[in-house]
This record gives C-alpha cells, sequence and structure tokens, in this order.
C-alpha cells in the first residue's frame, strides 16, 4: 500500500463517518432534540471515534505494513540521530557486501552464465581428452569427415582460433580480433542477424572462393555507425577485400567467455586472413590442430551413444588420414589416432580463463565471505552496544504494552535496513571494484571482455547476502533486547543490568581469529609472489624489449619467401643492434614467457626425452640475460642455408639426458610432430645455456632444446623481437619503431612491450590474488580493531566507577593503563590462539597457488599474529589512556 | 435514552454481514440508512451499534462483496454520501449465509421446542 493512497481512504473516511454523524444529528433534532443535544447523541451512539477507525483500518488490512512503515521511519530516525554510527555499520558491510557481489560476479560471468544463444543447455562441444582436463582442437580435415559422416549431432559445427585481423574500412587500418566460422555455425547455436544475414553453408565450401563477413553488434556501431548501409559493404581483411552480409545480436560475443571477436568469416577463407600462416585446409605434413567441434544431439541419441559412436568413427577417420598424410610409423602416430574423446556441455561456453582462474576465484571467494562475516561481527557488536544504551528505552516500550515479538521485529528491521542500504551501496562499489579487476587481468593481453551486467543469480546474491547478513547481526542483538528483566532495568534508571558484554567479547574474539586466518592467506599468496618476482633477481627485465611481428608470408615454407625473410631478419638485426643503447638483440619464435609444447626427442644411444623446442636466432641468451655455461652460441654461419644442424640445450637437459659427461658433440633426433628440423634429422649439441626461467616461472625448471630457423623447413610466423638496452638509454622504443617501419612498411601494426610486462602478464593470477588478499587482510585487521576498540572502550566507560575507586586507594595510572590493555591483549590472544589452527587448516586449501613457500611456513604465522597483537595495542592504547585519566573525585561523584 | 440495552437484543457474531448484505438488496444504501434500516424493520429491537457498522462495511468492501461510491442524496442533492450497493459475488454470499442462517436456526429451533416438530 502506497502512503498517498492510505491518506486518501483516511480523508474518505473522516467525509464517511462526519456523513453519518450529520445525519444522525439530523434525525435527532427532528425527534425534539436542541442541535447542540443532538451532536452530542450522535457522537455518543458512534461511540469512540479512534477506535473505530482503528477497527476499520484493521479491516483494510494492511495494518501490518503500516507498522513496517513505522519501524522503517523509526529506525530511520534513529540513523538520522546517531550518524556516526549508521556511517561505520553501513560503510563495513558495503564493503563486505560489495567485496562478496564483485567476487561472485566475475564467478557468475566466467563460470555460471549461460551464453546467449538458443537453448544453451543442449550444446555440446567435441574434446579430446587430455591429461589436464581436455583438448578441444581439431584438424581441418577430421572436422571436414567426421561432420560428412557422423549421424549423431544434428549438425556438428565449427570455429577456429581467435585471429588477430588487420581491417581497413574506408583506408583506415586497424588491427581486430576476428574469428574463423563454419557455414553452419550459427543455425546450430540459433543466433539471428539483426541486420543482413548470417553465414548458411553455402558460404563455406570452396577454399579462397568466399568473401563474406559477419560483424559483431559493438563492432558494427563503432566502426560503421550502426548504419544500415554496412550490408554490402566492402572491407580489406589483410589485404584481400570482403562483403559485410551481416550483423549479429548486441548481446552475442562467440563461444568463449572472455574474447569478444568483432568479425567472422568463413573457414574457408582462413589462408587470406592469416596471410603469415600456413593454408590449414590443405594436407600439410605438419597438422596443425585448430578447429573446434560442437553441435547439438539428435533427440532420440544419448551422449554415451554418441561418445563411443564418434570414437570409433574418429579413430577410422584419423588412421586413414594418418596414412594419406604418410605418417608412417612416426611415434606421434598413435597419439593422434588414439585419442580419447569426450562431450563436453557448452552451455556456458568455453574459456581460456577458466583454468588457471576458477580455483583462484573460489579462493577470493572464501576470502571476501570471511571480511564479510568479520564486517557482521562488527556491526553486531556496535548493535549490542547501542542496544545496552537503548535498554531503557526498549524497558519503557515493553513496560507500556509493546510485545517482545514486537521490540525484536523493531529491532531486526533496523538491522535489515542497516544491510540494505549496505546491500544497496555495495552493489555500487563492486561494479566499480569488478571493472577495475577485469582491466587489472587485461593487462598484457587482448583486453577481456567479461558480461559483468548483473542477472537474477547476482542480484539474487547480493540480496541472499544482504538479508542474511542483516538477519545474522540483528538477531542475537534483538534477543538480548527484548529479554530484560523490565523491573530492574527500570529501577537502574537507566544503567544497564546485564549487559551483553560476554557476547561482544566473543565476536571480538572471532573477528580477530578470522582475521588471522585471512592475515595468514594474504601473506602466503605475497611471499609467493615474492619468490616468483625474485626468480632472476638482479637482471633488469624493465630494458629488454619485446616486439611481435609477423611479416606476410612469414611461415611459407620452402616458397620464394624463405630468403627473403632471412635477409629481411637479418637486416632488422642488424639495424636495431645499431640503434644507440642497444646491447644485444635477437628473434625467436615465441615471448620467452610462453610455454611452449613438449616434444619427444631420440638421443643418439637410442634413449627418448621429452623437451621443450625453442627456434631462436643468434645472442637469444645474452638478450635474455642468460649465458651459454658450455660450448658456444648459435653464430652466422649456422644461418646459412646448408649449414649442418645444430642445437643448444639447457641445463636441466643436459644434467638430465647426459648425466655425468659433457653433452657437447652428442646427437638429438626429434621423433615427435615438428615445428623445426626434418624428422628423424639429427642435430649436433653445440652448447649448453643457463636455465632460462620465465616460461617455468611456476615449475620446476624442464628441458629445452634451442634450434636455429634456418634450419628448418617450415617459416616462422609471428616472431618475436628481443632487444637488450643499456640502462641509461632511453628513446630506444621510439628508434625502434622507426628501424622496423624503415625496413618493411608491409609488417603489420605492432607494439614494443618490456620483458617486465610479459612477465607480469605472465604473473597475473598471483599478482591479482596478493593483491586483493592483502586488501582484504588489511580491512579484515582494520575491522577487527575497531571491533576490539568498541569491546574494551564500552568495558572502560562502565567501570569508570571501579577504576576511580582504584585509583583513589592508590592505584597509578601506569597500573590503569596495564589493565586495559591487559584485557585488549587479552581478549587478542584468545582470538590469535583459535585462529592459528583456524588458519593452519585453511592455508591447505591454498597448496597450489603457493611457490617457494609452505602452507605452514612460519614465518607468515607468526608475522600474522604479531601484526594483529599490535593492531589490537593500537586499538586498546584509546580506551587505556582514556581509563587512565579518569578523575577519582569525578567518578566517585557519579554514583 | 436510559431504557437502551434491556429489550434490546445483541446481534449474534457473523450476523450483522449478512443483514447488510440483505438490506442492499434493496438497492444501494449508505451507512446510516443501513443502521435505521435494520432498526427499523426489527421495530428497533436490533440495536446496530454504529461503531461496529463502519468496520463490517470496509471489510465487506475488501471482500468484494459490496461496493461503494460518493453520491449526492436522493433528497438533498447538495449533500453527499457514501453509497455502497451489493456487487454479484455480494448477492452470492447472501444466498448462501442465508441458508447457513437457516440450516442454524432450524437446528436449534429442533432442540429447544422439540414437541412442536412432530
Amino acid at each position: 500500500m502506497h502512503w498517498w493512497r492510505r491518506k486518501v481512504r483516511e480523508e474518505d473516511l473522516d467525509r464517511e463517518l462526519r456523513a453519518h454523524l450529520e445525519a444522525e444529528a439530523e434525525e435527532q433534532q427532528e425527534s425534539g432534540l436542541s442541535p447542540e443535544q443532538a451532536r452530542f447523541t450522535a457522537q455518543r451512539h458512534l461511540g469512540n471515534i479512534t477506535v473505530l477507525k482503528e477497527t476499520v483500518r484493521e479491516a483494510w488490512g494492511w495494518t501490518s505494513l503500516e507498522r513496517l512503515g513505522q519501524d522503517v521511519r523509526y529506525g530511520l530516525r534513529l540513523l538520522r540521530k546517531n550518524p556516526g554510527f549508521g556511517i561505520v555499520a553501513i560503510l563495513s558491510l558495503a564493503l563486505g557486501i560489495g567485496a562478496n557481489t564483485a567476487i561472485f560476479g566475475l564467478i557468475d560471468a566466467l563460470l555460471l552464465k549461460s551464453l546467449p544463444v538458443r537453448d544453451p543447455q543442449s550444446l555440446l562441444f567435441l574434446a579430446k581428452q587430455a591429461p589436464q582436463g581436455w583438448d578441444p582442437d581439431f584438424y581441418y580435415e577430421t572436422y571436414q569427415r567426421l561432420r560428412a559422416r557422423q549421424p549423431f549431432f544434428r549438425e556438428l559445427a565449427a570455429y577456429g582460433e581467435r585471429v588477430r585481423m588487420n581491417v581497413s574500412v574506408d583506408g583506415m587500418a586497424e588491427s581486430t580480433m576476428g574469428q574463423l566460422v563454419s557455414g553452419n555455425y550459427y543455425a546450430v547455436l540459433g543466433v539471428p542477424p539483426v541486420a543482413g544475414r548470417v553465414f548458411t553453408p553455402e558460404d563455406d565450401r570452396i577454399p579462397g572462393a568466399h568473401p563474406v563477413a559477419v560483424i559483431s553488434y559493438p563492432y558494427w556501431q563503432r566502426r560503421l555507425a550502426g548504419s544500415p548501409g554496412a550490408i554490402g559493404r566492402k572491407v580489406l581483411i589483410d589485404g584481400t577485400p570482403f562483403t559485410i552480409v551481416g550483423v549479429t545480436p548486441p548481446g552475442f560475443f562467440g563461444l568463449e567467455v572472455g574474447d569478444a571477436p568483432e568479425i567472422s568469416v568463413p573457414i574457408m577463407m582462413q589462408p587470406q586472413v592469416m596471410p603469415d600462416k600456413e593454408n590449414w585446409l590443405g594436407r600439410a605434413h605438419n597438422t596443425v590442430d585448430w578447429l573446434i567441434l560442437f553441435g547439438r544431439l539428435q533427440p532420440d541419441v544419448t551422449i554415451p551413444q554418441a561418445t563411443s559412436g564418434l570414437q570409433a568413427l574418429f579413430r577410422n577417420i584419423q588412421s586413414q588420414l594418418a596414412d594419406e598424410i604418410g605418417l608412417g610409423k612416426a611415434t606421434w602416430r598413435q597419439e593422434w589416432v588414439e585419442a580419447k574423446l569426450v562431450l563436453v556441455p557448452g552451455g556456458a561456453g568455453l574459456s581460456h580463463l577458466r583454468r588457471p582462474y576458477t580455483g583462484a576465484l573460489y579462493v577470493l571467494m572464501g576470502a571476501v565471505g570471511l571480511v564479510l562475516l568479520i564486517a557482521c561481527a562488527n556491526v553486531a557488536s556496535l548493535l549490542l552496544a547501542r542496544a545496552s544504551a537503548r535498554q531503557r528505552e526498549i524497558a519503557v516500550r515493553l513496560a507500556i504494552g509493546a510485545g517482545g515479538a514486537r521490540v525484536i521485529r523493531q529491532l531486526l528491521v533496523e538491522s535489515l535496513m542497516l544491510s540494505g542500504l549496505g546491500g544497496a551501496l555495495g552493489i555500487a562499489l563492486s561494479y566499480w571494484v569488478s571493472d577495475l579487476l577485469v582491466r587489472f587481468l587485461s593487462v598484457g593481453g587482448p583486453p577481456l571482455r567479461l558480461d559483468l551486467s548483473p542477472d537474477w543469480r547476482l542480484l539474487g546474491f547480493t540480496a541472499g547476502i544482504s538479508v542474511a547478513t542483516g538477519i545474522l547481526f540483528g538477531l542475537a542483538p534483538a534477543i538480548r533486547g527484548a529479554g530484560f528483566e523490565l523491573a530492574s532495568v527500570l529501577k537502574q534508571g537507566g544503567r544497564g543490568a546485564s549487559p551483553p558484554q560476554r557476547f561482544a567479547r566473543a565476536l571480538s574474539v572471532v573477528q580477530v581469529a578470522l582475521s588471522l586466518v585471512l592475515l595468514v592467506g594474504a601473506g602466503l599468496l605475497v611471499r609467493t609472489l615474492h619468490h616468483l618476482d625474485r626468480i632472476d633477481a638482479g637482471f633488469p627485465r624493465g630494458h629488454v624489449y619485446t616486439v611481435s611481428l609477423s611479416p606476410r608470408g612469414s611461415d611459407q615454407k620452402n616458397g620464394p619467401n624463405g630468403p627473403r625473410l632471412n635477409r629481411l631478419y637479418l637486416d632488422l638485426l642488424e639495424r636495431v643492434r645499431a640503434i644507440p643503447g642497444v646491447v644485444s638483440a635477437s628473434l625467436a619464435g615465441e615471448p620467452p614467457t610462453m610455454r611452449g609444447y613438449g616434444r619427444p626427442f631420440r638421443i643418439d644411444d637410442g634413449r627418448q626425452v621429452v623437451a621443450h623446442q625453442y627456434p631462436v636466432y643468434p645472442a637469444y641468451f645474452a638478450t635474455l640475460g642468460s649465458a651459454i655455461v658450455q660450448g658456444r652460441d648459435f653464430g652466422p654461419a649456422d644461418m646459412a642455408e646448408g649449414a649442418p644442424l645444430v642445437a643448444i640445450v639447457n641445463e636441466t637437459l643436459a644434467r638430465r639426458a647426459f648425466p655425468g659427461e659433457s653433452p657437447l658433440g652428442k646427437r638429438i633426433v626429434c621423433t615427435g610432430r615438428i615445428s623445426i628440423g626434418e624428422s628423424g634429422s639429427p642435430c649436433e649439441v653445440i652448447g649448453v645455456a643457463r636455465d632460462i626461467p620465465y616460461a617455468t616461472l611456476k615449475d620446476e625448471p624442464r628441458n629445452a632444446i634451442y634450434m636455429t630457423f634456418l634450419q628448418a623447413p617450415t617459416g616462422r610466423g609471428e616472431m618475436e623481437l628481443m632487444v637488450r638496452a643499456a640502462g641509461n638509454r632511453t628513446g630506444v622504443p621510439a628508434h625502434l619503431r622507426r628501424e622496423i617501419a624503415a625496413i618493411d612498411p608491409y609488417l603489420p601494426a605492432f607494439e614494443v612491450r618490456t620483458l617486465a610486462n610479459d612477465v607480469d602478464a605472465a604473473l597475473m593470477r598471483e599478482r591479482l590474488m596478493a593483491l586483493i588478499s592483502t586488501v582484504f587482510g588489511a580491512l579484515a585487521a582494520l575491522l577487527a580493531a575497531i571491533g576490539l576498540y568498541g569491546v574494551v572502550a564500552y568495558s572502560v566507560s562502565r567501570r569508570s566507577q571501579e577504576i576511580g575507586v582504584r585509583m583513589a586507594l592508590g592505584a597509578l595510572p601506569r597500573r590503569v593503563l596495564a589493565l586495559v590493555l591487559g584485557e585488549t591483549l587479552a581478549l587478542a590472544g584468545v582470538g590469535i590462539a583459535c585462529g592459528l589452527p583456524a588458519a593452519f587448516g585453511a592455508t591447505r586449501l591454498l597448496a597450489g597457488f603457493l611457490y617457494g613457500v609452505k602452507p605452514a611456513d612460519p614465518v607468515v604465522f607468526f608475522a600474522g599474529a604479531g601484526l594483529l597483537t599490535a593492531t589490537a595495542v593500537i586499538a586498546g592504547c584509546i580506551p587505556a589512556r582514556r581509563a587512565a585519566r579518569i578523575d577519582p573525585v569525578a567518578a566517585l561523584r557519579d554514583e | 435514552m436510559s431504557n437502551e440495552s434491556s429489550d434490546r437484543l445483541q446481534l449474534l457474531q457473523g450476523t450483522l454481514d449478512m443483514l447488510i448484505l440483505r438490506t442492499l438488496l434493496f438497492g444501494p444504501a449508505h451507512g446510516h440508512q443501513i443502521a435505521k434500516h435494520i432498526q427499523r424493520t426489527t421495530d428497533d429491537l436490533l440495536q446496530v451499534e454504529h461503531g461496529s457498522l463502519y468496520p463490517a462495511l470496509h471489510r465487506l468492501e475488501r471482500k468484494g462483496w459490496i461496493a461503494a461510491r460518493w453520491e449526492p442524496a436522493a433528497k438533498d442533492r447538495k449533500r453527499e454520501f457514501k453509497y455502497y450497493r451489493l456487487t454479484p459475488a455480494g448477492r452470492k454470499q447472501l444466498v448462501a449465509e442465508e441458508s447457513k442462517w437457516k440450516k442454524l436456526t432450524g437446528a436449534v429451533a429442533r432442540i429447544m421446542w422439540p414437541a412442536e416438530e412432530s
């Protein structure tokens, strides 16, 4: 019921009763009474108007709502009267609820939200089982044959990896994220166009013959002003003209949560939009798995049926392909043919972020949950302190006939108002926090696109925790508030009879214990980050610049491009080395922070090893601050056409594969699927390099084999230029940009990063967890300190007479100070004693996120306890000094 | 009016609702008219407490059995009264109440005057 409607009804009732009185008075007058008497009689017949109105209002049936309104108004009045209390309570709740909402929002967006497609729950991804989880990538030809022959899916659709495309609209070039999709992609997903049309199977038949593109809604708005004329427009993608045929709906971002490709082209256009890569549509001998397959099952097919049927079909197709490609008896043929298939529910899409971040998000959720509990405890003890101050008010209300339930309800309404206001503020806060987190996660990579718009799940979550916290912190004080011994409270003239001190103390102890858990967790994560940061202590990462280059045609093997590219790269290196301030420069196939893939190798005595293979140019080790510890680096002679095949191994591989002997001069043969070096041609080991830690920051050092590019049958694809500059030189990045542009104006847009950026990006998760847990640990300690302060300050104010007596009897202020501080420390001590085993148990859950530090690291535990003790001393100092300054005379006179 | 309560009957619980509905069967009426009508029809035997009439009217209105509207009085067009009228649901309710009442009075009568029954 709205208050204005209530007002209208009240007026209506008044008018009705007035009319009745007039009519009755008239009648009485007609029977001979004087006007005065008539009015009086009429009134008497109607009875007590106030009671009558109250009964009518009850008949309206909204009095409980009205009473709620009264409670709310009364609560607001109390809040206005005591704004300090309100602000502290609402702010601490807002922090707790906001943090929970933000982290839950990320979990929701990354893990729970359904894709914006038709019937997302029936979507299934086809994948291969892998040692860790599953691998969704398939070979192009495998897809084509599976799609044609499988009867289990209604249709099997596919999309390829995201591609950085150089798109120019009206001559304005821009690097844009795109993807390759099968002709039935949109039909299988059930995504209709908002303008133009989406692809059909007709758009994906003949390699290179379908220059059409579907663009995303944001791209349409951003680059083409949302104009309907965009349909049919020609754009240049990596030099090939494409026609825009349609626009997808606003919420649709593809199937990869966290990515949002802006332009989609048919799979058949792969060579055109990836000019720096090989043609992946042909049956090359380097078989790239790059397509992700999905579909919906036929109505009468179950998942186990489909899985076993697809498994048989897949084995059949793969062994046919292996024969056609001429794999012979290659060692990885078996791996390729025997892969075990699984069907993965696809309703929430895929995400490369899930594997690294799922666990981290749950740990953070636990941490913010603890923060919220601490905030609750804080508000509860604030309410308790206030409830005892309000004892007299409540006692009066009970005495004049308010029921206990009514008082409890009033107090609960007040706490729910606090949590409601805290929750509303928390939602606002969470927007800001999750935006910050997403921006943080986007550092050093393509921008992260997460749909953080609140859905029913998020809003329900926030509303749920707000109500739950309101009841949690409000219930105890409310029940205590209503359970007074009426007489004793009234008799005592406002000084509480049995203050809920013990309960407040218990809350304070819980706060300290929970803060210790958070602080210890934060300490462990900070130490982990510290260890990771120190991995290459003394090496100035900020002075190593890295640039990704991908010249046109750079991976077309054996073509005319090989010699041209070789000249181009050597020329580039020469020019870069001539830049003033450059100490050394080199090129590699991937950034040093990439993990790479393990490949099987055979040593010439027949033993097998698995090692990570890195194609590099000379001076790679010097540029990255590593060193050749045995033998020599690659030199110009190794780069020549037809030079003998040579390799450099890292110390770990040298130690494991050649224990007790020198690896120099030994021969190694790659037996696996390769990108470099003919399968089966042996390389001579010419050097041993110190381990380079960047790719394995969080793991043990791994076996690594370095080879040169020029001995490779395939091209290079994207290259990483690495440049080490002297510490005192600025302006190297600008110089670098000029030199690269001078060498090849067709090199696509690139950015100059530093190795420090790359390492930061690689340690993003660790940095994020350390940062967030530290912030929340500090917040928790602060809240616990406020809680302690409140409890002790209250106890001092209650004991001022006792303290006055002590001082009158000769206790020194120092002694009083010690007394109060001792009380604070005792509380904190009990809290820490309870928190230590809790932290010991909780940090085990963190084990997977730690590096170089044990979950039960004594230093961290000790530091956490020490920090909390110091916090307690500070919190206790203020009331202790106030107690020491108590004037005994004044305190006693107060009696 | 000192002789008020002695020879007048108190209404049975729940009877007032039925009497109001029955009164409105004659056509729309305002609160004062309803009270007077009940009183006069029973030769002043049933005294309707004006104080209990209005809560009953508002309760019936909320249940949807009667509807109310402000209208000028029939005699004096300048004065407005809140007139209540029976809704179709109210008509149905009246029938139900009436049969319930008949059953009740019949049952009570059979116990009170068993001889007259045979």
